[in-house]
């Protein structure tokens, strides 16, 4: 369906994301179409052109990824970039949201893409087909307002967290295995990164178990801090993570602490050249 | 003094066979507490990669955390990472 073209009814509000798109508003159509999130509780008609003005990238687009993309576009996000690779088997179904019965064996961002598309009209959506490298995430990162993190290994969450700190934006990372799942909120510069939790890559099994209904949780708490940090509204997770424990029926949040010999956002990080 | 003693994240389906108490003399810190927690055969269930946090606030992880001296009714928490996409 084409985008809308009907008039503009509400101006743009002041924007702290980096990369704004100028002289943007929203259209009575899409006002019509956010109308039960704008409002007391929720986003302001500001809030709301912040997230039409806003760029995220998502990688991967799995189990916490699919649903983080799914809720990012939905709610009215400007432009999303999800980024994985390879195709699509069975066992992804149990938690892969935006794959389908009839997308098995074909590339997973065709469909995935597709999905998100046919979800929102008002959401330009750009694809890649594979994980980017660390040139890529951090040309990436320097196009977005927010990264979220949802890889199945800590070798590319390093990498997002790399890529985030250089640019200078922040950072969501949903992480999970089992029946439970963490989500950290990192602000370069003034809340811990990753590296700073983790000065040694933590050890974890390539096949992890997960059911979908504790990715998807983790995956769409993920999208609401992406929301409430472009939009500006409420308080996001700086400096927290928040520890899910499904299983066990408890959930938990901690003050995380930066570390001042940090490689990546700390004394540590190696001098420019 | 007793402290309440809560595991999370990779760990949790082990929690079951560690102690959710531990009782401790007055004044004793949180590296006697580890020692404890993680001595002989327990040490396989958690990894030196597990965060540790002291009634809500991060102190490091079970390689290296900042040592601090406990309190009644203190709680470790335990989180062993995940990165499960
Ligand atoms: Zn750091």
């Amino acid at each position: 369906m084409a985008p809308s073209t009907d008039a503009p009814t509400v101006k743009p509000g002041r924007s702290r994301g980096c990369h704004s798109r100028s002289s943007m508003n929203l259209s009575s159509r899409e006002l019509e179409r956010y109308g039960r999130q704008i409002g007391p509780g929720v986003l302001s008609e500001a809030a709301q052109l912040r997230l039409k003005e806003s760029t995220a990238l998502v990688t991967r687009v799995g189990g916490m990824g699919g649903p983080a993309a799914l809720m990012l576009t939905m709610s009215g996000i400007g432009r999303l970039i999800v980024a994985h690779g390879g195709e699509l088997i069975s066992p992804d179904l149990n938690r892969q949201v935006l794959g389908t019965e009839e997308d098995l064996g074909r590339p997973r961002i065709e469909g995935f893409a597709r999905r998100l598309r046919a979800a929102n009209r008002f959401v330009e959506i750009e694809a890649i087909d594979h994980e980017p490298d660390d040139a890529e995430a951090a040309a990436l990162a320097r196009r977005c307002n927010v990264l979220l993190s949802c890889p199945p290994g800590f070798e590319e969450r390093m990498r997002l967290n790399r890529a985030a700190v250089e640019a200078g934006i922040p950072l969501v990372d949903a992480a999970q295995w089992g029946m439970t799942g963490t989500l950290i909120a990192v602000r370069p510069g003034e809340t811990a990164c990753l590296a700073c939790i983790y000065p040694e890559t933590p050890p974890f099994e390539e096949s992890f178990p997960v059911i979908g209904a504790i990715s998807s949780a983790i995956g769409s708490l993920a999208a609401l801090e992406a929301i409430k940090i472009i939009s500006l509204t409420g308080q996001p997770l700086w400096g927290k993570m928040l520890i899910f424990d499904g299983y066990g029926g408890a959930v938990n949040t901690i003050e995380l602490s930066r570390r001042k010999s940090c490689p990546v956002c700390g004394d540590g990080r190696r001098a420019e050249p | 003094m007793k402290v309440r003693v809560v595991y999370s994240g990779r760990s949790y389906p082990e929690a079951a066979s560690l102690p959710g108490e531990l009782e401790l003399p007055p004044g004793a810190t949180l590296a006697a507490a580890l020692s404890m927690l993680c001595g002989g055969t327990r040490s396989r269930y958690l990894s030196s990669a597990c965060l540790v946090a002291v009634s809500g606030k991060h102190v490091g992880s079970l390689a290296d955390c900042q040592d601090r001296e406990l309190h009644e009714n203190d709680e470790i928490l335990l989180i062993a990472p995940v990165a499960g996409g």
